[in-house]
Formats: C-alpha cells, sequence, structure tokens
C-alpha cells in the first residue's frame, strides 16, 4: 500500500504533532541529552583556554576574561625540538600496540570459542579477562618485581651467572616491555566483543563446510572470520580514534629519563610541561592538537574501510 | 502505572543531573580520595566550618575570629596517625584560643590534586580560606598578587609579626627578599632555609668488619666501594655498593666534587652567559667517575628509574653500602632497619672532597611562602596565629602533636629535645606554617632510648652542614619558570635532553667519548643558546 504523503502546514506544526505523539520517548531520553549537553557539550566552552593565557588562580571566570594568546601554545608545542620525537614515539607505540593488539583479541575469541571443554573454557576466559581489571599502579608493580635488576628474570640471568639487566632504562627493551604488557592486559577483555559475534554465526554453515570436507582453518578464514567483519571493521574505525593514545598510565609509572628518548609520549610531555606547572592553556591546547588528529584518522578508516569493506560508522 | 513510574524515574534523573550541577563545592575538599585520616579529618572540619557559619557564630560573637588555613597533612607522617576526635582538637582549638586569640580550622587538601583544589578556593568569594602556603612549583605570590588575591603583609607583620621578624633577621634577614617585591611590599613569609639534604651515608659495621676508614676523598671512597663489592657483607652477591637516590643524587651529592661551583646555574666568565650545570668544567669529569663506577658494578644499575618505594625498600633489606642522595631514604628507615638487625649502622661520610672541593651542593632557599588571601576577614588574626607558632618552639609542637604533657613533652627544652606521649586522639591537623626554622629548633627523642632520633638529628644538625658543602652559584637567585617561559617558552627542551643524555653517559648507553658532540651539536640543536640567553636576561633583570 502507498502512504500518502504527509502535509504539514509548517515546521511548528509538525513538531507540536510529533511531541503530541511521541512525547513520552522524548520524556525517557531527555535525560541522556541533558547529560551529554551539561558533561559533554558545554564543558567545550573550556576549549577557548587553548588560545588564551589563562592561569589556574583566575578561577572558572579565566576561562571568559583570560588575555587572548592566539596559538602561541600550539606553536610552543610544534616549536619545541622535542615535537618530532614525541610524536614519532606516540605513533610508533601507538601503532605497536594496534599492530599487536589488535589481531591478538580476535585470535583469542577465535581460539576460545573451538575449545570443547566448557570449564577450561571458563577457566581460560576467565584468566584473560582478568588483567583488564588491575589498574597500571598495580601492573607496573608486576613488570617492575619481573623486569628490575632485583627481579624474577635477573635471578634467573645471575644464578646462570650472567650478568644482570637493567631492562627498564634501556630503550629497546623498555619498549617491548611497555608493548607486550599493553596486549597482555586488554587482549583477553577486547575478545569479549569477537566472541559474542562468533557466537550469532548460525551454526549450519559450521556443519556443511565441515561435511563439505573444509578444516578448522579453512571453517575460520572462510565462515568465522568473514561472519564477524563488520564487528572487526568497527572496532578498526573506533580504535584509529585513540590512535595517538599510547598509554599514559603505563609509561608514566615504568618510564624514566633513560628513556625518555623512545618512551615520551604527547600525554607524558604534556604532564610534565602542562600539568605539573599548572599550564593549563598548553595542555588544552595539545589536547585539542590532539583531538583534531584523532577526528582526521576517524574520517580517513571509516572511509578506508566503507571503500574496501563497505563497512563504516555512518 | 508504568509509564507513572518512567516519568517519575525519569523525573529524579533529571532533577538528580541539574542538581550535580548546582552544588557548590565545599572548601574542605570532600571530594578527597587522600588519606584515610585526612579525609576524616577534612569531613570535621567541614563539619567545624558549616557549624561555624551557621551560629554566626558562637565564636564571631565572643570576638574570637575563626582562621581557615591551608592544612598540610600530607606532609607530616611524622605526626599523629589517626584523625583527631572531635574533643581532642577542641581541646586544642580551645587551648590555641587562650593563648592568641584565635581559632584555626584547618583545610585539609584532597591528596592528589592539592593544586587544583586549592586554585578553585582561592578563586571562588564563596570560599572561606585565610591562610595558604604556595610550593613554588604551583604558583608563585607573583601571579597571585596581580590578580589582587593576597594582601601585603608590610603593616601586619609590624603591628602583630613581631617574632616572625625576629626569626628572619640578621643572617636570615636575605630570606625575606624574594618575597618582597620592587616597591617594598611583603606578600609572603619564608618557610625554608638553605639545606644540605644531599648527604652520603656509609655503612659504619660494614666499614668497621672491612677494617676501612672512612674514606675522605673519591679515590678512598671508591676503595670502600670496592672492598664492598668484594667482600659481599650482605652475601649472596646481594650486596650493593653504591646507591644513587635519583638524579638529585648524582646532582646535588656529587658533582660538586669535580665543578667549581657545584650544581646548579653558574654564569661562564668568559661570555657572562648564564649555563646550566652540565657545561661547567669538570662536569665531564664527573660523569667519567659515575660511569666507572656503575660499569664495576658499585652503582645499583636501577639507580636512576627506582622509585622513592623502592630506595626504601632496598635500604630495608640491610643490602646498602654506600648511599648517596635525599636523607630521608636512610634517616627515616634506620630505626627501622636495626630492628631488624640491630648490628647495621649508618654513618654520616661529611665532607667527602673530589678534586674540585666537597662533593655536596647545599640546596637552595626557595621561594616558598604562607600568604593571607585577599579575601580573609581576618587579616590581623592570621598574622597574629603565624606569629605565635613561630614565637615559640612549643606552640609549634603543640599545634603538631596536642596539648604540651599530654601529646608530647619537653625532653630538654633548652636543647630543643621532645617526647612523643600520644598520638592516638590528635592527629596533627593543626600543624600550620610548616618551616625549616621552626623545625631546626626541635628534635624528637626516641622514648625508650632518650637519644635524638636520626631523622631529627638530621634535622636539626645534619641538614645545615654549611663548612662541609657547596653553594651554588645561583644561591640567591629563584628562578621563576613562568617568566623565563616568558622569554623563551622552550627552555626545557635542553633541561630535558641533559637529563636523559647524563643518564645515558653513566649507565655507559651513550660512550663519554661523545661528550663533545652532545654539547656543541645535540644541545646546540635543541637550543642552547637561546635556553643560555634567556636565563642570562632573567638573571641580569632579577640581580
Amino acid at each position: 500500500m502507498i502512504r500518502p504523503p504527509v502535509v504539514c502546514k509548517g515546521g511548528e506544526d509538525l513538531i507540536r504533532k510529533n511531541l503530541r505523539k511521541y512525547g513520552f520517548f522524548y520524556l525517557l531520553i531527555l535525560p541522556g541529552v541533558l547529560y551529554l549537553i551539561l558533561f559533554k557539550y558545554l564543558p567545550l566552552a573550556g576549549l577557548t583556554i587553548a588560545f588564551k593565557q589563562y592561569q589556574p588562580s583566575m578561577g572558572f571566570d579565566g576561562i571568559f576574561t583570560s588575555k587572548w594568546v592566539g596559538l602561541k601554545h600550539f606553536r610552543k608545542f610544534m616549536g619545541s625540538y622535542y615535537f618530532g620525537e614525541i610524536m614519532r614515539n606516540t605513533l610508533f607505540i601507538s601503532f605497536a600496540k594496534f599492530l599487536l593488539g589488535f589481531p591478538f583479541p580476535i585470535l583469542i575469541a577465535i581460539m576460545l570459542n573451538d575449545l570443547k571443554n566448557k570449564y577450561f573454557k571458563k577457566f581460560a576466559q576467565t584468566v584473560s579477562y582478568m588483567p583488564n581489571f588491575m589498574s597500571w599502579v598495580i601492573v607496573s608493580g608486576i613488570i617492575v618485581a619481573i623486569f628490575s635488576t632485583d627481579g624474577a628474570v635477573n635471578n634467573v640471568l645471575t644464578s646462570l651467572g650472567r650478568p644482570a639487566v637493567s631492562f627498564l632504562s634501556q630503550s629497546g627493551s623498555f619498549l617491548k616491555i611497555i608493548i607486550v604488557s599493553d596486549v597482555w592486559k586488554y587482549a583477553g577483555w577486547d575478545s569479549i566483543i569477537y566472541s559474542a559475534a562468533i557466537m550469532s554465526i548460525d551454526p549450519a554453515l559450521y556443519e556443511a563446510a565441515a561435511m563439505d570436507g573444509a578444516g578448522k582453518l579453512k571453517q575460520i578464514w572462510h565462515i568465522t572470520l568473514p561472519g564477524i567483519s563488520s564487528v572487526i571493521a568497527i572496532t578498526l574505525i573506533l580504535r584509529m580514534g585513540g590512535i595517538l593514545e599510547a598509554g599514559f598510565e603505563q609509561i608514566l609509572m615504568l618510564y624514566s629519563p633513560a628513556v625518555y628518548d623512545v618512551a615520551d609520549i604527547i600525554d607524558t610531555y604534556v604532564y610534565r610541561e602542562g600539568l605539573q606547572l599548572a599550564n593549563y592553556s598548553f595542555s588544552t591546547a595539545v589536547g585539542l592538537f590532539k583531538s583534531v588528529l584523532a577526528a582526521i584518522m576517524v574520517l580517513i578508516t571509516n572511509f578506508i574501510s566503507k571503500k574496501v569493506s563497505g563497512e563504516g560508522l555512518w | 502505572m508504568k509509564k507513572l513510574e518512567c516519568i517519575a524515574v525519569t523525573g529524579a534523573l533529571v532533577l538528580g543531573l541539574l542538581a550535580g550541577c548546582g552544588s557548590q563545592p565545599s572548601n574542605t575538599g570532600n571530594d578527597s580520595t587522600g588519606t584515610t585520616n585526612a579525609v576524616k579529618s577534612e569531613e570535621s572540619a567541614a563539619g567545624e566550618q558549616e557549624e561555624g557559619k551557621a551560629e554566626g557564630t558562637a565564636d564571631e560573637s565572643a570576638d574570637v575570629p575563626t582562621i581557615y588555613f591551608e592544612g598540610f597533612m600530607p606532609w607530616i607522617g611524622s605526626a599523629g596517625k589517626v584523625a583527631s576526635t572531635e574533643e581532642a582538637m577542641e581541646k586544642v582549638q580551645n587551648y590555641v584560643i587562650e593563648q592568641c586569640g584565635v581559632k584555626p580550622v584547618p583545610v585539609l587538601l584532597p591528596s592528589g590534586s592539592e593544586q587544583e583544589k586549592l586554585n578553585l578556593m582561592i578563586a571562588d568569594a564563596g570560599e572561606q580560606l585565610d591562610i595558604i602556603m604556595m610550593n613554588p612549583t604551583w604558583e608563585s605570590w607573583g601571579r597571585l598578587a596581580e590578580n589582587g588575591q593576597i594582601i601585603p603583609l608590610n603593616d601586619l607583620l609590624d603591628e602583630y609579626g613581631q617574632d616572625i621578624k625576629a626569626a628572619f633577621s640578621g643572617e636570615l634577614e636575605w630570606l625575606m627578599d624574594p618575597m618582597t617585591d620592587a616597591d617594598g611590599n611583603i606578600w609572603a613569609l619564608p618557610r625554608a632555609l638553605e639545606t644540605t639534604s644531599n648527604p652520603t651515608y656509609i655503612r659504619k659495621d660494614w666499614l668497621d668488619q672491612l677494617g676501612l676508614a672512612m674514606p675522605t676523598t673519591f679515590e678512598e671512597l671508591e676503595e670502600v666501594l670496592a672492598a664492598f663489592k668484594e667482600a659481599d657483607p650482605a652475601g649472596g652477591g646481594q650486596t650493593i655498593p653504591l646507591l644513587i637516590v635519583t638524579e638529585g643524587g648524582l646532582d646535588y651529592g656529587i658533582t660538586a666534587g669535580f665543578t667549581e661551583y657545584g650544581y646548579g646555574y653558574w654564569m661562564d666568565e668568559q661570555d657572562n652567559l648564564i649555563k646550566p650545570a652540565a657545561l661547567q668544567p669538570g662536569f665531564k669529569d664527573c660523569l667519567e667517575q659515575v660511569g666507572g663506577w656503575y660499569e664495576k658494578g658499585y652503582i645499583h644499575p636501577d639507580s636512576f628509574t627506582l622509585t622513592w618505594s623502592d630506595f626504601e625498600d632496598l635500604f630495608m633489606a640491610d643490602r646498602v653500602g654506600v648511599i648517596i642522595g635525599s636523607y630521608g631514604v636512610t634517616a627515616n628507615n634506620l630505626a627501622n632497619l636495626q630492628g631488624l638487625n640491630p648490628e647495621a649502622d649508618y654513618v654520616f661520610a661529611d665532607g667527602i672532597q673530589g678534586p674540585k672541593g666537597f662533593m655536596e651542593t647545599r640546596e637552595k632557599a626557595s621561594n616558598s611562602g604562607m600568604m593571607i588571601t585577599a579575601k580573609s576577614e581576618h587579616p590581623e588574626a592570621c598574622m597574629k596565629l603565624l606569629n605565635w607558632v613561630v614565637s615559640d618552639s612549643s606552640n609549634f609542637l603543640t599545634m603538631m602533636y596536642g596539648i604540651e604533657e599530654e601529646g608530647w613533652e619537653w625532653q630538654d627544652k633548652d636543647k630543643g629535645l621532645y617526647k612523643i606521649l600520644n598520638t592516638e586522639s590528635f592527629g596533627g591537623e593543626l600543624y600550620i606554617y610548616p618551616n625549616n626554622y621552626n623545625l631546626r629548633q626541635i628534635g624528637q627523642v626516641d622514648n625508650e632510648t632518650g637519644e635524638l632520633r636520626m631523622d631529627s638529628k638530621f634535622m636539626m644538625e645534619d641538614q645545615y652542614r654549611y663548612d662541609t658543602t657547596k653553594q651554588s652559584f645561583d644561591k640567591s637567585v629563584f628562578w621563576n619558570a613562568a617568566a623565563i617561559d616568558a622569554i623563551n617558552p622552550n627552555v626545557s627542551d635542553v633541561d630535558k635532553m641533559i637529563s636523559e643524555n647524563v643518564i645515558k653517559f653513566v649507565t655507559g648507553q651513550r660512550d663519554l667519548s661523545e661528550w663533545d658532540t652532545f654539547v656543541n651539536e645535540d644541545l646546540q640543536k635543541a637550543g642552547l643558546d637561546a635556553y643560555m640567553e634567556a636565563y642570562t636576561t632573567f638573571y641580569n633583570e632579577n640581580q
């Protein structure tokens, strides 16, 4: 049946009609909308301090009354000798964590899905999810206990007559520890979404493939991975939005001047230069810079994803 | 019915949101994530404040002004271990009222975000806050004075602050200079004297065990380190011949032995430029010496990556032979270590010399100070209270430990020796105006032995070993980070490069043969010339 077009006298009537018809639903979303406006959009006004010389002692009013300095803080950041190194470190650590950390949860999800013993499956899931609930303070403590010169690894080395190695103050080993520990902490938890996606795949497809002689690997390649491709695409895009989040807490708790050359990222730089010295304008400017870059990354990834797989956020 | 319930829940959510936005922050920081003691104390302080305001107040009616001061609980670990009971707090407050006519109320800031909370409180006209202390890395009085948020103290000092003036006179009079502007207005009261806080402690029982004498030169110190390494007195290869406590231990504890001015900015007479410590002649020799010790395995390999608690753990593990750097690791923990190993004994290795003299550089007096806010309704009462605290050590101790003879008692008042009696009911929240001047006058003795505790001895005596340490060139210059940043916003690049590379040179990650390349090429690329120009400009303008 073809519906007759809705004829409205004007926008106002349409709004009124909608309100009358769906008023209850609008009321239900009101808290959420208010929350977004109050806590997500209104604070955006604070971004203006990135272009001002704001001092914390000026209080709230200072956000609006402090002196306008234009791009001064952006110039300071980009004019720093270390700008290149900090960007390189941030991107390198992020991409390294991404390259290792993105496929690993998928692998875990596939492996967990194929476990036959349900008790072992539950045990494996619990063990793999657990690190996610430990704060970086605890994980850092574990890392230090393992890799410090008095730690477990060095105890083994020295008992074998080898000299102790200061893993946490050497650039190469520090990077490896940072990346691997990050993957270890999050891989299990990140696999949940893929496990859920795998569960939604029709089991009949696997049965048919098995009857046709497809082995496990072929089933994974031709059924499981295509079955969860849309989820993979969306998590990929979302993850690209955080690509400049290289792991502030983790690095702050483990790094030292000896490894600044590989470990100093945007966030640790901002922490030292901005927050510790109460230079909030500078911190905000760098934060804004990061957000703009992250938004660009999301747009690019979304575009590529749509081109390649047809899946995208919008 | 369900619809009604939904509407009710929605309404409650909306109201909750709006109420959350509209609520005023309390000036006691009850959203604190600080220590249990602090939180508990904050709550009681908040209660008192509310009471006081609502009453209009009882104290006001009796002409007793109530003064809210920034509390220092997070910094007084050696004081009370519990939050004060209401009665204990009231008792001390009443005592203070009797003594100086002012009721002190502490405002304890949430641990970890003290600075943010303090800034908000200073800026909020609705918050009552009378006395604040500024850590120089947080804020300088200059900015607060410029914003009209603090008041000049000259008249108040003249009228109510005679004891403070007397305390900071004579040899210490110069400490008032950095608190004073070009027009002679005094904006803050000084807190920190020049200290020698990065000493060398040596394990005396190990020295005796190995028949070694106390070293007086770097060569002798190296012999001691070699002997400790060889003899392994801790056993099982666990001996740490030398523990350098962070970069500060290297900077302040050692470099002076190789350089003319010790650690600090210095002026090169050849070009009249202010330069960083690492560019002093002899600094490279220092790195060579320390790097050699590192290579020989005398220095704990993680000395430059460990946290404070790691240093304390290593110390308490009874493994450390020589420790250079912040005194607290040794002084605060020796009594505990001796509880585990009564023979363990560290002595102060005073006056070890290198080719250029004493190895330790004094830490400069800072421009941290106590200020009175412009919104204080009773500035004269603020000064009365601060003056009363400084006027007699008993008053200072009362604010920290409670009523005399109850919370603490003098063992020998003339010598400034006291005992702690009870820390169960009063938690020390009234500790106000912490400063080296007062702390230098008093020392806690061990209740059992009656001997001065090692940490107290350090605060009273060892921290002021001016005869056996070196004073930096910039001893009287208070570098203002904001002002230097205004001249050159990227000076921190050079600091970062030096900090990063000094450790690399010491730990052998970078060969010392590259030192000249580092100075002449790397630092130049990071902006060394502009850096020196900025510091020289500031120095010339502020001398």
